[in-house]
């Protein structure tokens, strides 16, 4: 009314007092709605305020033309006020911004944790860049084949690119007998160990006498953490005797805190001098080359490098190879720098971390992009107050700012609590991870390396979750926002995008759980071709304390452990016993060369290579493993120990008739005739499917390799007592060995596996649940917006059917598209997890199909609720809206 | 809240304003408050029809802008009650009683 026929020089002042009236609405703290309802007619008013420009005076000029600091500083401290009001305003939408984030920060910061004491922090000892990690490469021997004494000895005196210096990791009985022991985490280590190290104790002195002085009292030096939780922190712990496998040890150093060894993962408790190898390692004699329990490591000399030490170290294997010719058969060395994790688990380990580090971050992701679209939801309800921000000269660079600082100020609560939450999700792997592996030990603590990623981290994520929304709100026109009645109507594709992107993040993170699971399960249920329920087995160090061990009687006369398993058969319920060289179930293959005489060698190879396993009388019996043509072994064979040898139905089958009963095959240099064929028994615990075996009959195992005593029952582990006792008798003082049965093997052995499932099993589910808040916001906020078009198309008799069809299509496609997109995306990354996946193919179809059903189900469900509520509205009312 | 159709507040519209001017000088968005206040919503307008109802009353001489202060770095013009308005709205009041008691006779209360 009064504005019609007003003048330019009104209109102009007209508009200069509406933004004045306007700032002093805000600095009176309305609501910006609220204030754009009080100036009068939006659609009059808006191009009135859109045309203002800039008013010079909200921006004070340095007289250099730009801000001043100060100014800087007030436009700063005046944005965390305002970010601060602005999300105590909306209680919920913070707190679910900052679980969301905490949780996303609190998984990247797991995962950097584990890849951190994995693979980057170096360890604790002087210049670990110099430090090489050397191993034996024997044909058919597998990681734990080490080095012989004489060898050490005689590579030690090479002359050599640097120092190497030997120890042997063993488990002792801690404690006396009648009071109870515990196994203890040991090392015996060369003199020279620790000044190779550069390790200095943080209490007492180590002075380990030097080889050839074995037999000398047996000293120790224990772990910092050892001292702490086993001896109580005793101050006056150097002197004190412990009694070590009923042998006195007299503590005489302390390690500093934060040494446990020079492998992550297997703390080291106590430190012993080798020459104790003849107290603690059962048959060791340090003449006696047969037996390899040493491994090495080595300080490089300053300019030399790992290649330049193996090729030293090659030279002088096959010196070795060439004077011990019956021992060191084909024995190299492999070097390389050391990294606390050993050279045959590295490739694992490292594409594990790696998997880690990549689901950590699609977690992070997905929170981002949830949390980006609360944002946008967020943004678009104020449209107005950014409206009459723009129209009253903000810059738009100045509203993206603010947009940061709101979230700024929501990454600092995140970040604690994702610190929190990290920090009790590691209490938890660290109880999980010694609960299912026995010995493994993690610290998994967080240090600046972790902090300063949680933190970089953190950025990211806040700079990712504001991005959505601040191009939203670099576009967007503010007279538009400004006539705009009903508020949030744009951005609705880039939220669609965004709850699409965070569904195929979750889709690739379920299907990663969901192999995993699947390994766990086909390796765990798979028929194993034996009875496994049946079944149970102890490892006995095949050299008796007799010292038997090696020698030519040994085969020939009873002992300790023939009268052993006359002991074990003799315990009530056991219905049978056998032995052999290797458990039902290891992780790796002993291949061993295999000719077939008729047929010819593979290509490229002068013969073939099978797994063969050397087992005793009545095993196949013991075992279950069903006769399927031919014989088992005579007693007689067994006792001759070779010239027999009964094939597995894989190995048949893979052979043919060559393989028959009757024909003749050479394995392992020596000539066999097949005798029987037997069903097929796992021997793996990776491989479900059985592959091709050959047993070869053993009086007894090798000389210083592993017995295995097997023994059937109905009930195997009830006769863990027994037998227990029965060792214990036998082996007074020592580490009784611990009756399993192969279910335990392969719990344990599936260690990575279950690991993973956890992990990655976590991030899955917080994913999924982040994604489908997403869905059901998404889905929500169309029915929000489309609320006058739902209430027509009802008043025009569109039935519940069509309508509910409609708003539960809306979901579905954004969470078809995400599926589809997540499905590619994880057949593309899946075979990056192959190492550690069991009997499961990297793109089961199985896994993927029920992962897509699944998030298709969960969109459904998550466009239900917003459909019930579309159901409800009421056309009359939504008409008298209009 | 009823709000009162525009044709009843063009007449009474100028007539609140001189009203609360006349109590004490107020500057703009003050006085918008004031009259949403003191009427409980009934005497609101929008801004962008106080601010020209108010230029139009200044033309006409009836107020005037009487002091202008500068706070937190933003000018405010405080109106007042010209001499020629005080009587202006002298007149109107007596006309307004007029009114409202002949509607009280109607029965209109």
């Amino acid at each position: 009314m009064a504005r019609a026929g007003l003048g330019p020089a009104e209109a102009d002042r007209l508009r200069a007092d509406l933004m004045a009236h306007l700032r002093d609405g805000l600095d009176a703290g309305r609501s910006p709605d609220e204030l754009v309802e009080s100036l009068g007619d939006p659609g009059e008013v808006a191009p009135l305020l859109a045309r203002v420009p800039r008013d010079p005076r909200r921006r004070p000029l340095s007289p250099s033309g730009a801000p001043g600091l100060l100014e800087r500083g007030r436009s700063l401290a005046r944005d965390f006020r305002r970010g601060l009001r602005s999300l105590l305003r909306a209680p919920g939408f913070s707190a679910t911004a900052v679980l969301v984030l905490g949780v996303g920060l609190a998984a990247a910061t797991v995962a950097a944790t584990v890849a951190n004491e994995i693979l980057l922090r170096p360890l604790p000892v002087e210049d670990p860049s110099s430090l090489v990690d050397v191993w034996a490469e024997v044909p058919g021997g597998n990681s734990f084949t080490g080095f012989a004494w004489g060898d050490v000895r005689d590579l030690h005196d090479r002359e050599l690119p640097g120092e190497l210096a030997a120890f042997l990791g063993t488990r002792l009985a801690l404690g006396e007998e009648d009071e109870g022991t515990r196994p203890v985490v040991a090392q015996l280590v060369s003199a020279h160990y620790f000044d190779l190290l550069g390790v200095r104790p943080a209490q007492g002195r180590v002075s380990f006498p030097a080889a050839p002085a074995f037999g000398a009292p047996p000293v120790a030096m224990v772990s910092h953490d050892f001292w702490q939780e086993s001896l109580g922190g005793d101050p006056g712990v150097v002197g004190r005797v412990l009694r070590l496998d009923g042998q006195p040890v007299e503590v005489v150093a302390v390690a500093p805190d934060g040494f446990r060894g020079t492998f992550i993962g297997f703390p080291v408790e106590v430190w012993l001098p080798l020459t104790s190898a003849g107290v603690f390692v059962p048959g060791f004699t340090p003449e006696d080359r047969t037996l390899k329990p040493f491994e090495l490591l080595g300080r490089l000399q300053p300019g030399a490098d790992a290649a330049e030490m193996e090729r030293a170290l090659d030279r002088a294997t096959a010196e070795l190879e060439e004077a011990h010719p019956e021992t060191n058969r084909g024995l190299r060395v492999g070097v390389a720098m050391t990294t606390g994790v050993d050279h045959s688990l590295r490739r694992a380990v490292t594409v594990f971390v790696g998997v880690l580090l990549t689901l950590a971050g699609m977690v992070l992701t997905v929170a981002c992009l949830n949390v980006g679209s609360l944002l946008l939801v967020r943004m678009l309800g104020r449209e107005r107050e950014v409206a009459i921000r723009l129209a009253l000269g903000a810059g738009r660079a100045r509203l993206v700012g603010g947009l940061l600082t709101e979230t700024v100020l929501l990454l600092v609560p995140a970040t604690l609590l994702g610190l929190f939450l990290a920090d009790q999700g590691m209490a938890f792997l660290r109880r999980f991870v010694a609960g299912i592996s026995g010995g493994l030990g993690f610290q998994l603590t967080l240090d600046h390396r972790v902090l300063a990623l949680t933190a970089a981290s953190a950025v990211g994520a806040a700079l990712a979750a504001a991005a959505a929304p601040g191009l939203h709100l670099a576009r967007r026109d503010p007279a538009g926002a400004l006539r705009d009645r009903g508020g949030g109507g744009g951005g609705s594709g880039a939220r669609t995008l965004l709850v699409s992107a965070q569904v195929a993040l979750s889709v690739v993170l379920v299907v990663g759980a969901g192999l995993f699971g699947r390994s766990v399960l086909r390796a765990t249920d798979a028929d194993p071709g034996f009875d496994a329920d049946r079944v149970a087995f102890f490892s006995v160090p095949s050299a008796d304390a007799e010292g038997s061990a090696g020698s030519e009687m040994a085969s020939a006369a009873p002992t300790s452990e023939g009268r052993l398993l006359d002991e074990v058969a003799g315990l009530p319920g056991v219905r049978g016993v056998s032995w052999a060289e290797h458990r039902p179930l290891e992780t790796a293959r002993t291949p061993r060369p295999l000719s077939v005489p008729g047929m010819d060698p593979p290509p490229g190879g002068d013969h073939w290579t099978v797994d063969a396993r050397r087992i005793g009388s009545g095993y196949l019996e013991v075992m279950g493993i069903p006769l399927l043509a031919g014989r088992g072994f005579t007693p007689a064979e067994v006792q001759d120990g070779s010239g027999v040898a009964v094939v597995s139905r894989a190995f048949a089958e893979r052979w043919g008739e060559a393989a028959s009963v009757g024909r003749t095959l050479e394995v392992d240099g020596g000539t066999v005739r097949v005798v029987g064929v037997v069903g097929d028994a796992r021997f793996l615990v990776q491989d479900a499917s059985p592959d091709p075996l050959v047993y070869l009959p053993a009086a007894r195992p090798a000389p210083g390799k592993t017995d295995i005593v097997l023994l059937r029952a109905d009930d195997p582990l009830g006769m863990a007592a027994g037998v227990a006792g029965l060792l214990g008798r036998q082996l007074p003082g020592r580490q009784v060995p611990v009756l399993r049965t192969p279910r335990q093997v392969l719990r344990q052995a599936l260690f990575p596996q279950r690991v993973a499932l956890v992990l990655v099993g976590g991030m899955g589910l917080v994913a999924l649940l982040l994604a489908s808040l997403g869905l059901y916001g998404v889905v929500q906020l169309s029915v929000t917006r489309d609320r006058r078009q739902l209430g027509v198309r009802r008043a025009l008799g569109g039935g519940p059917h069509a309508l509910l069809g409609a708003v539960l299509r809306r979901g579905f496609l954004v969470a078809a598209l995400g599926t589809g997109v997540g499905l590619g995306l994880a057949a593309l990354l899946a075979p990056g997890v192959a190492p550690l996946l069991v009997a499961v193919s990297p793109r089961d179809p199985l896994t993927f199909g029920v992962v897509a059903v699944a998030f298709l189900a969960v969109a459904l469900l998550a466009s239900a609720l917003p459909a019930a509520r579309a159901l409800a509205i009421d056309p009359a009312e939504v008409l008298r809206g209009d | 809240m009823t709000r009162v159709h525009r044709r009843w507040m063009r007449g009474a519209g100028p007539l609140a304003v001189l009203e609360l001017l006349d109590t004490r000088t107020m500057y703009g968005y003050e006085l918008a408050e004031a009259l949403d206040r003191s009427s409980e919503g009934v005497l609101a307008m929008g801004h962008s029809t106080l601010y020209p109802l108010l230029y139009n009353l200044e033309a006409k001489g009836l107020i005037a802008v009487g002091e202008t202060r500068v706070i937190d770095g933003r000018e405010r013009k405080y109106y007042r009650v010209t001499d020629a308005g005080r009587a202006h709205l002298e007149e109107r009041r007596e006309e307004w009683n007029g009114l409202v008691r002949a509607m009280a006779r109607l029965g209109l209360t």
